[in-house]
């Protein structure tokens, strides 16, 4: 027995001393990557696809660490028309793919083409919509897309359907990502699995779905070779992937919140960082399920609401109360304080009707990193009378109750593609978007000012109104109750600087090793 | 007449029978701690609003992911809630979870079962192909889409595993009847005129009465394991219920910040399928010693 | 000999067609639409029924389970809705990972399990035995996940031994194998204890042994024998369990295993993924249930035909 042991024990330390050792400068980055199912942008909507995606491609306009846009694949900023509607574009004529073809106005359309293919089963065509010509293609009426046309291989135009200020923005998305047209083609099927060309500083190397993503520095790149030589992407489990952080296998992982407490003293708080996350969590209260349609009874569960009660408890301080639907960095953004108060919350009860408490129903996700809140909630709307029943339920179902419109106070989580209050707004509000996001929210003077607000320009005019949208929302009609602006963290490892995280996506174009 | 004689006969020979296996198991000491300790939490179970220091739900904000403490005994969860209060109340899932889910089993293992040991031919490849069906079925998918199909909450987790867990005991039920049907009392009964349906619920599975609390026994432990991993993939009890498994699922994410959150939860958990694991062997020696390969 | 394997192999044919008829049926009334995940951050109806009808989703049922079985007799389950590869290449992907652990679990567990078994049988009522089997109790009532997570931190964390995650290294096998296996490797210990025991009051077996034959030789050569059906027996259940129940193990230490895939895929609804592994899973099963009644015969000539009665 004792022999058995010993030697199973000695097997054991064999094989676990001789881990391969990495040759180079290899950077392996971890985390939950779920959906890590391919890379292909146009297919899925989680971050490890797009994380992937963003590696090897790149879009037109790059988001800098102020929040302002550079040209990216586009030689300078693109010229607008007067009337907002027609985008002039001009390449770089220096970027070539990395199977050596050249970056050129054929390239652009294919990809904007591709997007708007029904055949591509695009998952992200929302997005830009507004491009003339793409609900057209979408919708199989027309199959090429109106709004873009060729000058020449490097001059070319883009035209919406309707003026839309922050389509610059739109530009700079990941999931907008620029394919070569001859690889992507050739490759069929299996692009974004087995094949993977793009003008990115990284080369693709190796996919393994829901696995890894190993990558290589691309020796061409038209802003000098990247400094690692190699990355690593791993689909981790959430605790095991800091486990294996801690244990120094990976250089950079990313963490939920909930994990960070256990981080913030000892050896590695020098390696936390934290950042902006660039969203809202809210509870929207859904109009269409009494008693919720009554407002006094929405205002009462504005008033049970403690978000700074939230954001010391069960966050520890890992985030920020919000009483605005926008978040503070964003334009429109209004500081107000909090309606925090149960005995009002019961007046406002009994004024409508319900002396002796409501009760609501939530569904939250349980995969959702903040299946925790309507936890928390259930607790203190009870000081006010208001009874919260929390089911959890997998995430394919709550889709689809939501989708339906039949969740009466789903939880509002919005990771901002693009920092535009229209993305805050227009987004869940709109009266054809709102059933989607079970708020059911029907209402011509919200429509009209959304309306108004995407076709202005930038500037204090279109900040007023997207403060009186978020007014109407928030103080007056009470449709959602906003809680806090979560933020994010992610360890990293001493040897590397110069990360950049966008408030969504890491960039490691620019990082490197300290000797 | 002859039949009532018969029946009073078989009636003495039940009770000298159960008479004589509870003799065998009073002298099983650790058989006896385990009876003792279960009955301990099914009382813990019941009265758990007396004996939990705190109320079910109840967050203390001032304490979040604290350690044990005076206030809090074995300290407090990610939301501030009290973990003993929580194993307290968890208990009444873990019990109710071997109970409701072995009783559904139960029923439709035993109901197909004796068909198929009864009848045989036919109706017994159909039952049986059914039985295979259902058994080289992946449990987990099936618990997953039943929780789908009802909707979360504690009694349909209890139905989900109920209607995973009953091929065994079909199986089991099945081959005893097989046997027992060729018994001289059943050729008596089936000749007096009794009816097929009387004779199975009348003679054939009072008869299995031994196998069916042995193997219940048997099957509690590896249901309380389902519910916990069933909590442990999210699927299981709501909130502000607390059971086991959920709470070992949750305080991996904290095993930095409060290591005992998962251990105290963890040993419960143990401790209870330990009894009933110990219990069940003892039963089975005791009542049904054919049985031990189970 | 021919005959019941004949039988047995229309009878594993009737099953797995009931497998796939159930698994039909429960995809279908699940709650939950594989578009609508796809779609989650946005989707209007218009965009899930146009992207419903290119994936065929929007076909009537009969039809679309015709199509299935048609083409499932030729091996093809189709395309994963989200990894959009053929089912067949990610079963067999997934099934190499399983299937290198199933072994090492299974290797594991009957040689820990058959040989902590037989000491204690040798010993019976002895220290030896009372340790062993109380060890076997208590790793019957660990969970796996727990004893994973536990070991993770004892063995990956602290003393740094072995690989936290991952199959990238053959030691990375070591402790999922252990955290799979421990339940069986307790309940196999406990099982031969019984066994070897009860083969050692027969009388043949105490003829050899008032013949003088050594202890250790009666139990290898006699009690073993007897003992091996009802361990061969629980085998079967235990491949199954091993095959379709680790997904909690495999989430934990990050391994792509059958249990991980048609968990992830049951989560999206990603319907040729969970028809495939059902069918799959089912097959090794019935198929190995298969294999061990013809070893049977081994053992135990007599029953070599029909068969013992199976849990």
């Amino acid at each position: 027995m004792k022999k058995v042991l010993a030697l199973l024990l000695a097997i054991g330390l064999m094989l676990g001393l001789s881990p391969a050792l990495a040759e180079g400068k290899v950077f392996s980055f971890g985390g939950a990557m779920d959906d890590m199912d391919l890379i292909d942008v146009h297919k899925a909507t989680s971050s490890g696809v797009l994380q992937g995606g963003i590696m090897v491609c790149e879009p037109l306009l790059a988001l800098q660490p102020d929040g302002t846009l550079k040209p990216q694949l586009l030689a300078e900023m693109p010229t607008v028309s007067e009337d907002g509607k027609v985008f002039t574009c001009k390449l770089r004529e220096d970027v070539y793919f990395h199977d050596g073809t050249q970056l050129t106005s054929k390239d652009v359309y294919f990809t904007l083409h591709r997007i708007f293919d029904p055949a591509t089963a695009n998952v992200n065509a929302w997005l830009c919509d507004m491009i003339l010509g793409g609900q057209d293609m979408l919708d199989g009426k027309a199959t090429e897309l109106a709004g873009v046309t060729i000058q020449d291989d490097f001059n070319f135009t883009i035209e919406l359907d309707y003026p839309y200020a922050p389509f610059n923005y739109i530009l700079s998305c990941p999931q907008m990502l620029i394919y070569p047209q001859d690889a992507c083609t050739a490759a069929g099927d299996t692009w974004g699995i087995d094949s993977f060309v793009g003008t990115g500083p990284f080369v693709f190397d190796t996919f393994v779905a829901k696995d890894s993503l190993h990558l290589v520095a691309n020796e061409n790149y038209y802003e000098g070779r990247p400094q690692i030589d190699e990355v690593y992407l791993y689909n981790l489990d959430r605790g095991t992937a800091l486990m294996e952080f801690e244990a120094g296998s990976l250089d950079l992982v990313n963490m939920d919140p909930t994990y960070v407490k256990g981080y913030q003293e000892g050896e590695f708080a020098k390696n936390l960082v934290m950042s902006d996350l660039r969203g809202i969590i809210a509870l929207n209260l859904n109009v269409a399920m009494p008693p919720l349609d009554n407002v006094k009874v929405r205002e009462a569960v504005a008033h049970a609401v403690d978000q700074k009660a939230i954001v010391d408890s069960y966050l520890q301080g890992n985030g920020t109360a919000a009483n605005s639907l926008i978040t503070p960095s964003v334009a429109g953004y209004t500081d107000r304080p909090s309606f925090y108060n149960p005995e009002k919350a019961k007046a406002l009860l009994a004024e409508a009707g319900y002396p002796d408490g409501i009760k609501l129903v939530n569904y939250v996700s349980e995969t959702s990193s903040i299946a925790g809140i309507p936890v928390v909630l259930q607790e203190q709307l009870k000081a006010s009378g208001i009874e919260l029943e929390v089911n959890r339920v997998d995430s394919a179902t709550y889709v689809s109750m939501r989708k339906e419109g039949s969740v009466q106070c789903p939880l509002l989580t919005w990771y901002a593609d693009m920092p535009d209050p229209d993305n805050f707004t227009y987004t869940f509000f709109q009266s054809g978007n709102s059933k989607f996001f079970s708020s059911n929210w029907n209402d011509s003077l919200t429509d009209e000012l959304l309306a108004k607000g995407r076709a202005m320009p930038a500037g204090e005019e279109r900040t007023e109104v997207y403060k009186q949208i978020d007014q109407r929302l928030v103080a007056e009609e009470f449709v959602t109750v906003p809680l806090y602006n979560p933020v994010t963290y992610y360890l990293k490892s001493d040897k590397v600087e110069g990360i950049f995280f966008d408030g969504s996506m890491f960039h490691l174009d620019d990082a490197f090793f300290v000797e | 007449m002859s039949i009532k004689a018969n029946a009073n006969v078989q009636d003495a020979a039940y009770t000298s029978f159960y008479h004589d296996a509870f003799v065998r198991l009073k002298r099983d000491k650790i058989a006896i701690a385990c009876l003792v300790f279960i009955v301990l939490l099914i009382l813990v179970a019941i009265f758990a609003p007396l004996i939990a220091p705190y109320p079910e739900g109840f967050q203390d904000t001032s304490a979040i992911l604290a350690g044990p403490s005076s206030k809090h005994w074995l300290g407090t969860d990610e939301f501030g809630r009290d973990i003993l209060t929580r194993i307290i109340y968890g208990s009444r899932i873990s019990l109710s979870v071997g109970l409701i889910a072995e009783a559904i089993a139960v029923t439709i293992g035993v109901f197909l079962g004796a068909l198929a040991g009864y009848y045989g031919g036919k109706i017994d490849a159909v039952i049986s192909r059914i039985i295979e069906i259902f058994a080289s079925f992946p449990h987990i998918l099936f618990a997953i889409v039943i929780m789908f199909v009802l909707g979360t909450g504690v009694i349909n987790v209890f139905l989900a595993i109920g209607f995973v867990g009953w091929t065994g005991i079909a199986r089991i039920i099945r081959a005893q009847v097989m046997q027992l049907k060729e018994k001289e009392f059943v050729e008596a009964a089936r000749a007096s005129g009794g009816s097929d349906l009387k004779i199975i619920l009348r003679h054939l599975i009072p008869n299995c009465l031994s196998t069916i609390i042995v193997v219940v026994t048997m099957a509690i432990p590896s249901d309380i394991m389902y519910e916990a991993s069933l909590s442990f993939l999210g699927l299981g009890v709501q909130p502000p219920v607390s059971s086991w498994g959920e709470m070992i699922s949750m305080a991996r994410k904290y095993l930095r910040t409060n290591p005992t959150y998962s251990v105290f939860p963890g040993i419960a958990l143990v401790l209870t399928v330990l009894a009933f694991n110990l219990l069940g062997d003892a039963l089975r020696d005791a009542l049904d010693p054919k049985l031990k390969n189970l | 000999m021919l005959k019941f394997t004949l039988r047995r192999l229309y009878q594993t044919i009737i099953v797995l067609l009931g497998v796939t008829l159930v698994t039909f049926t429960m995809v279908n009334v699940v709650p939950g639409d594989p578009v609508a995940v796809m779609l989650q951050k946005k989707a209007d109806d218009a965009t899930i029924n146009r992207i419903r009808d290119q994936m065929g989703l929007n076909d009537p049922l009969p039809a679309q389970y015709f199509r299935f079985l048609t083409n499932a007799v030729t091996g093809d389950f189709g395309n994963s809705y989200f990894q959009k590869k053929p089912v067949m290449e990610l079963i067999l992907r997934a099934f190499s990972v399983t299937g290198t652990l199933a072994v090492l679990v299974l290797a594991f567990a009957i040689t820990l399990g058959v040989l902590m078994g037989t000491l204690a049988a040798v010993f019976r009522g002895k220290w030896v035995d009372r340790v062993i089997m109380m060890i076997s109790t208590l790793g019957m009532a660990a969970p796996s996940f727990w004893l994973a997570i536990i070991l993770q931190l004892i063995f990956g964390l602290t003393l740094k031994w072995l690989p936290i995650s991952g199959l990238r290294q053959p030691s990375a096998y070591i402790m999922p194998s252990v955290a799979l296996g421990m339940i069986y490797a307790a309940s196999l210990a406990r099982l031969t204890r019984t066994n070897i025991l009860d083969a050692m009051n027969q009388d043949y077996i105490r003829t050899a042994r008032s013949k003088g034959v050594g202890e250790f030789f009666v139990v290898a050569k006699h009690a073993f024998k007897n003992a091996g059906i009802p361990i061969l027996t629980y085998l079967g259940t235990l491949i199954k369990s091993i095959l379709g129940g680790s997904v909690l193990v495999e989430t934990i230490f990050s391994i792509n295993g059958l249990g991980k895939l048609l968990v992830e895929a049951i989560m999206k609804r990603d319907i040729p993924i969970i028809q495939g592994c059902t069918v799959y899973i089912a097959a090794v099963f019935v198929i190995a249930n298969l294999l061990i009644d013809l070893t049977y015969g081994l053992f135990d000539p007599r029953i070599r035909v029909a068969g013992p009665a199976k849990r």
